[in-house]
């Protein structure tokens, strides 16, 4: 686990050594704040719903952002060969990488604390349990999106290839859930069961329940274990 | 971790492992646990529910009468009935079963479906590449000794505990409270659906006062009289109070004519039966600077347009008497055209129910018409309410007014004093029980403002419940219900409105360059001590 918190460490310093984490959460907070302030007022409830249904959202875009040089950078520049000669196992590698991203929209999520603090100051008795239900959901989604982006991210030196890879994977579960009245009915409930939306309005509601907790984290582990194949793949290959 | 040596170990492996995970997802679904984390659990059974559930003694069934391939946004609605089911027979103590029944392909089964009154829904769904209209089955039964209850359409989570508990309950009930309804006379009236609300725990018929109120009647909801009552209606009415009957009176002292523009004022002797018992509804109407919104035709030029304006006449209603069970869970009321209520001091206890915001105030009677009706202003009898351009609609220059309230504990009978009434067999000249609720809105308990309004149709069953003895249910419904507004005061201004939302779009990222700033001095710091280290 030693390997696991270095690698951590290396990428959370070289997240904050450059302006490109800080240019990213800015905006990622900027159009959050957009959506959440252009229907708040409008809704006149007391409760975060609205800012738990735009971020999702705006992860489709900005995890993907985060995710893409996680691996594939260390592809393109050849460090990832000279990574794998030293006594760290692939494993390592993806979870050191993949904690640190999370760890990155947990900042991100952070910084959107002026929003409850608001809600604090204007609304009446909001209910602090499913505010923080909601939040923990998000992070649930957080993570699970940016497994999906350490997989884009090992499957492709490019990072605008990994980068749409991981997009295009995330969209697709986002959207599942919003394009049930298409589907023949025999489709829907395993669509509607693959769908991000569908366990998270779940918990964003104030509820946790472990049928949702076991989707998001068996699809965590699904990606992370197919990144590391992946990584493994140039062994044998 | 296992190594992989080559693409066919690759694809194995991959394939093992999401057969592993969809197996544990399959397995989750049976085996799982809910933590409600909302405050005070809305989303989980309610402590009524329990305690209803727990008072069967025999065994109840319901048969649930579900589609299995239902479009996506109903599968839900499945899973949320199913988990509450399970919960009801968890507290049942062993006595509550359920079934799920797959009407689609079984004849038998929708001949039964069509037995219970639970008719198939039309639903539009995709098959064969086009849109095709679908009958699908969501209801169900349940069935307890000789007795029955459908539920025949669950489209919707929202209420189901209630509905559920509500029916199960009235299964239970030994005898089932009555509730009178008097419409009242006005133009259009309609109290159906406000009577399928209230059927779902009571027996709703309709009362007349031509006649005394039968004594199986507990309690009588009355929407306002636009002239006077006769001596004998009044004297029904009242004996009915004086026997320890309920009334839940909605009253006022204008009637409004929106079209017109003006309210005209309500000549009846209902107003001088009301003093008689302490309540007095002032002749004014009462405005509102948190009020609901109208729809109006606005012309400019040559076109003519719908837009919705604030309509301080029509009150939203947030401040509630905390310690009546009545409202106290409720959070938001509409009514129309209100009148504060002034209670005297020397009659019984008076419990003030609702109050309309500190930016209220009345109307003063007597201007027309509104300056863009064209000419001055004139006096006349009657208010203008006209919605546009209208000043007298901006004065909030009163405090919170009291439109709603309860007059409760001894009362002496308004025929007390009178030969003729007082001599009459089986006069009642005085109670220690009198119920009387007031609200000063002429059309409560109308269809388009009771049951077409949500938080209406919870306070008129919460009156019910209250009233009537049995408060079981109050609490499921106000959970059900649960809006949380916003200060109002941060809604109606526009200053500080905008003040906020400019604060939230820039204060996280504000936040995220004063970090970023912070760090670059603390690498600097770092750098320069590198530096001198090293010479």
């Amino acid at each position: 686990m030693n390997t696991v918190r270095l690698i951590y460490r290396k990428e959370m310093s070289a997240y904050f050594n450059s302006a490109v984490a800080y240019i990213t959460l800015i905006i990622f907070l900027l159009i959050n704040g957009w959506f959440f302030t252009s229907s708040f007022f409008l809704v006149g409830q007391s409760d975060l719903r609205i800012l738990f249904n735009s971020v999702p959202l705006v992860f489709i875009f900005f995890i993907p952002a985060i995710t893409m040089g996680s691996l594939a950078r260390e592809n393109h520049a050849g460090t990832m060969e000279f990574l794998t000669t030293l006594p760290v196992d692939d494993y390592q590698i993806v979870l050191g990488k993949f904690f640190s991203a999370v760890a990155l929209i947990g900042v991100g999520l952070l910084f959107t604390l002026p929003h409850f603090i608001t809600l604090l100051f204007v609304g009446t008795s909001p209910d602090i349990g499913a505010i923080l239900c909601g939040y923990l959901g998000l992070l649930l989604v957080g993570a699970m999106y940016a497994s999906i982006g350490m997989f884009g991210s090992a499957v492709s030196n490019n990072q605008i290839t990994s980068f749409l890879l991981s997009f295009i994977i995330i969209f697709a579960l986002y959207l599942f859930d919003k394009i049930l009245i298409f589907v023949p009915p025999f489709l829907s409930g395993i669509l509607q069961f693959l769908s991000t939306d569908y366990h998270f309005s779940n918990i964003s509601r104030g509820v946790i329940d472990s049928r949702n907790i076991i989707y998001f984290l068996s699809v965590i582990f699904f990606f992370l274990t197919l990144s590391v194949r992946v990584l493994e793949i140039r062994k044998w290959r | 971790m296992a190594r992989i040596n080559n693409s066919k170990q690759f694809a194995l492996s991959l394939v093992f492992l999401a057969v592993i995970l969809i197996l544990i997802n399959i397995i989750s679904r049976s085996l799982f646990f809910r933590w409600d984390l909302t405050r005070g659990n809305i989303y989980s059974l309610s402590e009524s529910s329990k305690s209803i559930i727990s008072q069967l003694d025999d065994r109840m069934t319901a048969r649930v009468f579900f589609s299995e391939d239902l479009p996506g946004e109903y599968v839900n609605s499945r899973r949320y009935l199913q988990d509450i089911l399970e919960e009801y027979r968890a507290y049942s103590n062993g006595n509550f079963h359920f079934e799920f029944v797959n009407p689609d392909d079984h004849e038998k089964a929708k001949e039964e479906a069509s037995g219970y009154r639970i008719p198939p829904v039309q639903l539009r769904v995709l098959e064969n590449d086009k849109l095709e209209i679908k009958n699908v089955y969501m209801g169900l039964v349940l069935l307890y000794r000789d007795k029955k209850e459908v539920l025949p359409v669950i489209q919707t989570t929202e209420g189901l505990e209630y509905d559920l508990t509500a029916a199960i309950k009235k299964m239970l009930a030994k005898d089932l409270k009555t509730i009178g309804l008097i419409a009242g006379k006005g133009e259009g009236v309609k109290t159906h659906q406000l009577s399928q609300f209230l059927n779902q725990t009571y027996q709703v018929r309709p009362v007349s006062l031509n006649s005394p109120v039968p004594l199986d009647v507990d309690l009588v909801l009355m929407n306002g009289v636009m002239d006077s009552l006769s001596m004998d209606e009044l004297y029904h009415m009242d004996q009915f109070l004086m026997r320890g009957g309920k009334l839940f009176l909605s009253q006022a002292r204008q009637e409004a004519k929106v079209q017109e523009g003006m309210a005209e004022s309500i000549a009846s002797n209902i107003f001088s039966f009301l003093e008689h018992y302490g309540l007095t509804i002032n002749p004014d109407i009462v405005i509102d600077k948190l009020c609901s919104q109208i729809q109006i035709q606005q012309r400019q030029g040559i076109f003519s347009f719908n837009n919705a304006v604030d309509y301080p006449p029509i009150p939203v209603i947030r401040r509630f008497n905390e310690e009546s069970p009545i409202v106290s869970g409720l959070d938001e009321v509409r009514v129309f055209f209100p009148h504060e209520i002034t209670a005297s001091p020397d009659s019984g206890t008076f419990t003030p129910l609702m109050w309309t915001s500190k930016n209220s105030g009345s109307l003063a009677e007597g201007y027309f018409p509104a300056p863009s009706m064209g000419g001055n202003y004139t006096l006349r009898n009657g208010y203008n309410i006209y919605p546009v351009d209208n000043k007298q609609l901006q004065k909030f220059d009163k405090g919170p007014m009291i439109v709603a309230g309860l007059r409760t504990g001894s009362q002496t009978s308004f025929f007390a004093d009178s030969s003729e009434y007082a001599e009459k067999e089986g006069f009642l000249a005085f109670t220690n029980d009198l119920n009387l609720l007031l609200i000063t809105d002429n059309r409560f308990f109308d269809d388009t403002r009771a049951a077409g309004i949500p938080e209406n149709t919870a306070l008129i069953l919460n009156a019910a419940d209250v009233m009537t003895g049995d408060a079981e249910l109050v609490s499921i419904r106000n959970r059900g219900i649960k809006v949380r507004p916003l200060k109002p005061e941060i809604l109606t201004s526009d200053t500080s409105r905008n003040a906020w939302k400019w604060a939230n779009i820039i204060t996280p990222s504000l936040l995220v360059i004063l970090f970023a700033l912070y760090k670059v001095g603390q690498n600097r710091k770092k750098r320069r001590k590198l530096e001198e280290y090293y010479g």
